[in-house]
């Protein structure tokens, strides 16, 4: 695919993404597993407000782990297995999510971690997007996709090659077809795996909150991809069948919702800036305002006339007592 | 001898006669009312439960306004009207070039800017952050020559919900201080208050819902004059209107007034009237006095316990008991104006359409934005005012009144015990007298003599103690007077000041904000134009703001019209074919009175279950055919209003 057909972000996203060692990118099952809280003591209070476990990181308890937490992505924070001793019988607790197996293939396509930041972003950012790609994809409107789409794409194609046939516009206009077959899938790994992706996210979140820093963007990059789904449904003649018109033209609509609060919230970003910049501009200008006025104030103005005031009263005071005397001494002596 | 006698028996007679005064209007001590009746009033402690309601997006819940100092021009006049018009009983002695006169008037503006910051204050730690705003006025000469007031900020130029204005008053004469005149001087504060709310949210008193008492009818004035601009600019195809003067300067002038019903502070049931605060000196929080001058002075605040923390819980009250979306519609429509003519008009009733709620959201945000800007500016004129060197030396000067105002009261108090000794003396010489029988001893004459003298000595002494205690304060403000114009020009720079810097950067990030604003929009489905609108018996065709079809109303807006006798017309809802029809809120505006009718309307006429509202009664429900009520409405019915859509896109704050 060239970049050139992609909106910038989604082709950064894609080089970060290639960017990744080869060797992270292997098929290995383990995900979000290898993590490990016991090699990534970052896991601290300070990015998480929930204590991640703390556990041996036997082979054994890291397929635990990874089991537990893609299963129930809350409870990788909510039990602290470390409490149960050993673990040997952590297994007991396991329970197996639906389709696991196809999730877990599907997942093992995408970027993989190092361990390090660096590698934390690309796959951050594909979790995300395919999130975002399945937003507005009603049942009725996934079968429309079955309908229009002709092929299945396998579990273990790499996400990538999903997204960069997508993007293809080659492929979209010669056979749109293959552009619905290729969103149904990732809209059915979302919508199927949903707790596992959430999971992934939530879990690099917490290891590094600024992950969501670019998380506009990628809601930008959904919407494009998701739009071309939509132009290839039309392009199938799909809002014109009377049997998948009505699912089609909800997911039209929800494309207007999701752009306008993608407009609506790179809006409130710049605004924010113009607000914080001219609220802290005003706040610091009027603080000096107030600080030069303060000082030029002649304080002793005030204090002067209160003394006056208190000399003139003093004055009245006395003038009367002398009054009062001369008044008494005359009567006292008849007038 | 003889003559001697005489002399002192008409000296004995003057002296019971000015004792008798003296005792029947006893010297007073300047008393004033720890328990101020806004603290005591029923809904001071029903609105103790806090806010229940809350604003849409970009609305202000409380503007409080004061006069913050006058202009060099108006200065003679605002005397001139001060010693005229004034708050109390009988007339002042002196006249208004006697520079005690003038302090006072002075000190008026001064006190004002000071203790409306407590009422701030208060109301800022009831509501929610960014919701409450200052507006200090300048009062100006008007083209008239009669006094008028505006705004130095522009936080009146936004929504608010209710607007309080606040002056601390003194009766203009200095010779009164110790007596029943409203003072406001040491200790002793008078608050002449008015709380009003867009004249949309209560028809019937022009927006006034709580007054003091000499000021309702001036309140009602200022409510109507609004009313009556926004009428004529609405007829000329615009939204805005212009604040009005402060309550008090209208009082000042004596010359707007419109009746208004009325009702007891602490009636707040649904009847529609103003509730009317009685006149009353409240002393402040003696501990809090005290306190004045030492290190925490610039933490306490004397009119809290007495006065402000109760007020802002009526106003409290208040806001809970406001239509907030009749309260807000008119200042919110005139607001998205500014910047967005076409969707202006049709915020006043609302829309469900997706293209209106996605701009309006973006005009709520704008308008949020400059809400924020407007109550930093607020933040810090308080801090600037109360926390700064004016602040300190106000509050220097109130303790110094305190000081003073407590040499008088106890030279008051000494002067009352002398004349009880005077009246005590005259009777018993007056006793000894009047059982005289032309024979009295050598003796009996000197113990008679002995007895005038007393008494002619505590009758001078007490009024020795009175001329002694007037002047003390009449000193005071003498000798005030420069300190009271440098506390004056402070004022000007430091609101001057600010006011010059913020108006720039406000006017800057206004516009930069339009231009973001203009950037993201969108094209609206339906745009709001002018167009004809009109009412059966209307002399000439009115004007519609809103959708139109054809040139005519058609769709959701405001019209306005003028009916054959006079009575003026604004509807707000649905029109169709030019004329009201759907749901609809008329407001009527006749010579004596406004009235208000909320249901639904066909081919402009009210037809079916009515909200009528109108002046001393409680809202009623009533039945309308073709226009005509009918009766009351069966029970259990409900009216139709254009007000049930969402009040804002952006939810409320």
């Amino acid at each position: 695919m060239s970049a050139r057909f992609m909106t910038p972000a989604l082709a950064g996203i894609i080089f970060a993404a290639l960017s990744v060692p080869v060797w992270a990118q292997s098929n290995a099952p383990i995900i979000y597993g290898d993590l490990g809280t016991a090699t990534t003591p970052s896991m601290s209070p300070k990015t998480s407000s929930k204590p991640a476990p703390r556990v041996e990181m036997t082979p054994e308890n890291v397929q635990n782990i990874v089991t537990q937490e893609q299963a129930f992505p809350a409870n990788a924070y909510s039990t602290d297995i470390s409490e149960t001793g050993t673990h040997s019988n952590a297994r007991a607790n396991i329970i197996a999510a639906p389709s696991q197996d196809f999730c877990i293939t599907v997942m093992s396509e995408f970027p993989q971690d190092d361990g390090t930041q660096e590698s934390l972003t690309p796959r951050y950012q594909f979790y995300k997007l395919v999130q975002h790609m399945a937003v507005g994809a009603t049942p009725e409107f996934n079968t429309s996709l079955a309908h229009y789409g002709d092929i299945d794409v396998e579990a273990d194609t790499p996400v990538m090659d999903v997204i960069e046939d997508i993007a293809n516009p080659v492929i979209r206009q010669a056979a749109p077809e293959l552009t619905v077959s290729h969103m149904a899938h990732l809209i059915n790994f979302a919508q199927t795996c949903e707790t596992f992706v959430d999971g992934q996210i939530s879990s690099l979140t917490a290891f590094n909150p600024s992950l969501e820093d670019d998380d506009l963007i990628i809601q930008e990059d959904a919407l494009y991809l998701r739009q071309i789904l939509s132009d290839s449904l039309s392009r199938l003649g799909a809002d014109t069948d009377s049997r998948h018109s009505f699912a089609t033209q909800s997911y039209a609509n929800s494309l207007i919702t999701a752009r306008d609060n993608i407009e609506f919230a790179s809006f409130e970003t710049e605004l924010e800036e113009l607000e914080a910049l001219y609220m802290t501009d005003l706040d610091g200008r009027l603080a000096r305002s107030n600080d030069m006025i303060n000082s030029e104030i002649n304080r002793e103005t005030l204090g002067d006339a209160i003394t006056l005031a208190d000399d003139m009263n003093e004055q009245a005071k006395r003038r009367q007592k002398e009054d009062q005397i001369r008044t008494l001494f005359r009567i006292l002596n008849g007038y | 001898m003889t003559r001697h006698y005489k002399i002192s028996r008409s000296l004995i007679g003057s002296l019971l006669l000015g004792s008798a005064i003296v005792a029947t209007g006893c010297a007073t001590t300047a008393t004033g009312v720890s328990n101020s009746a806004i603290m005591s009033s029923a809904a001071s402690s029903a609105a103790a439960k806090g806010l229940v309601v809350k604003a849409p997006a970009g609305t202000a819940l409380a503007v409080v306004r004061y006069p913050a100092f006058i202009e060099e021009a108006a200065e003679q006049q605002y005397y001139e009207s001060f010693s005229k018009n004034i708050i109390g009983k009988g007339r002042p002695e002196q006249d208004f070039n006697s520079p005690d006169v003038q302090a006072l008037a002075d000190s008026i503006i001064l006190k004002s800017n000071y203790f409306a910051l407590s009422l701030y204050k208060e109301l800022a730690e009831r509501l929610p952050e960014h919701s409450v705003l200052l507006s200090p006025h300048t009062i100006k000469l008007g083209p008239d020559g009669k006094l008028m007031s505006e705004p130095m900020t522009q936080a009146e130029s936004l929504a608010n919900v209710v607007t309080v204005d606040f002056v601390s008053y003194t009766y203009p004469d200095a010779s009164k201080m110790m007596g029943g005149e409203p003072l406001t001087f040491g200790d002793l504060v008078t608050p002449i208050v008015s709380v009003k709310s867009d004249y949309r949210a209560s028809v019937p008193t022009q927006g006034v819902l709580l007054a003091s008492r000499p000021i309702v009818s001036r309140a009602a004035a200022n409510g109507k004059a609004r009313a009556d601009a926004t009428r004529k600019a609405l007829q000329s195809g615009r939204l805005d209107t212009t604040p009005t003067d402060l309550d008090f300067v209208t009082f000042l002038n004596g010359t707007r007034s419109t009746q208004v019903a009325r009702k007891g502070l602490n009636r707040t049931g649904n009847i529609s009237a103003v509730r009317a605060y009685d006149v009353e000196k409240v002393k402040l929080d003696k501990t809090a006095m005290k306190s004045l001058k030492s290190v925490e002075g610039k933490s306490v605040d004397p009119l809290e316990k007495s006065f402000s923390s109760g007020f802002a819980n009526q106003v409290v009250g208040i806001l809970n008991s406001t239509d907030i979306e009749k309260a807000t519609m008119g200042g919110r429509a005139a607001a998205i104006a500014q910047f967005d003519e076409s969707l202006a008009a049709l915020t006043l009733v609302g829309s469900t359409d997706p293209s209106y709620l996605a701009r309006l959201r973006y005009a709520e945000r704008l308008m949020d934005a400059e809400k924020n800007y407007l109550s930093v500016q607020s933040l810090r004129l308080f801090d600037g005012v109360h926390n700064g060197e004016m602040g300190a030396q106000i509050r220097d000067m109130l303790a110094a009144e305190y000081a003073t105002l407590e040499k008088r009261r106890k030279l008051a108090r000494q002067q009352n015990a002398a004349t009880a000794l005077a009246i005590l003396g005259a009777v018993a010489a007056g006793g000894a007298i009047s059982s005289q029988d032309g024979n009295q001893s050598l003796g009996q004459r000197l113990a008679l003599e002995a007895l005038i003298q007393g008494a002619i000595f505590a009758g001078t002494q007490a009024y020795t103690m009175n001329r002694r205690s007037r002047a003390i304060g009449d000193n005071y403000l003498a000798s005030i007077v420069p300190a009271l114009e440098e506390q004056t020009s402070v004022q000007v720079s430091l609101i001057d000041s600010n006011e010059t810097i913020t108006a720039i950067r406000y006017e800057d990030l206004q516009a930069k904000l339009q231009t973001l604003y203009s950037q993201n929009q969108r094209a609206l489905s339906t745009v709001a134009t002018s167009c004809a609108y009109t009412h059966s018996g209307v002399e000439k065709t009115g004007r519609w703001l809103g959708e139109c079809q054809g040139g005519l109303a058609s769709g959701s807006g405001v019209g306005t019209s003028q009916l054959a006798d006079g009575t003026n017309i604004e509807y707000y809802g649905y029109a169709q074919n030019g004329q009201a029809y759907g749901p609809g809120f008329m407001i009527y505006h006749n010579l004596t009175q406004s009235y208000a009718v909320e249901g639904n309307f066909t081919a402009g006429q009210a037809d079916g279950v009515m909200k009528v509202t109108q002046s001393g009664k409680e809202d009623a429900l009533r039945t309308y055919v073709a226009g005509v009520n009918t009766g009351k409405a069966p029970s259990g019915s409900m009216h139709a209003s254009p007000f049930n859509g969402p009040l804002s896109a952006l939810g409320i704050n």
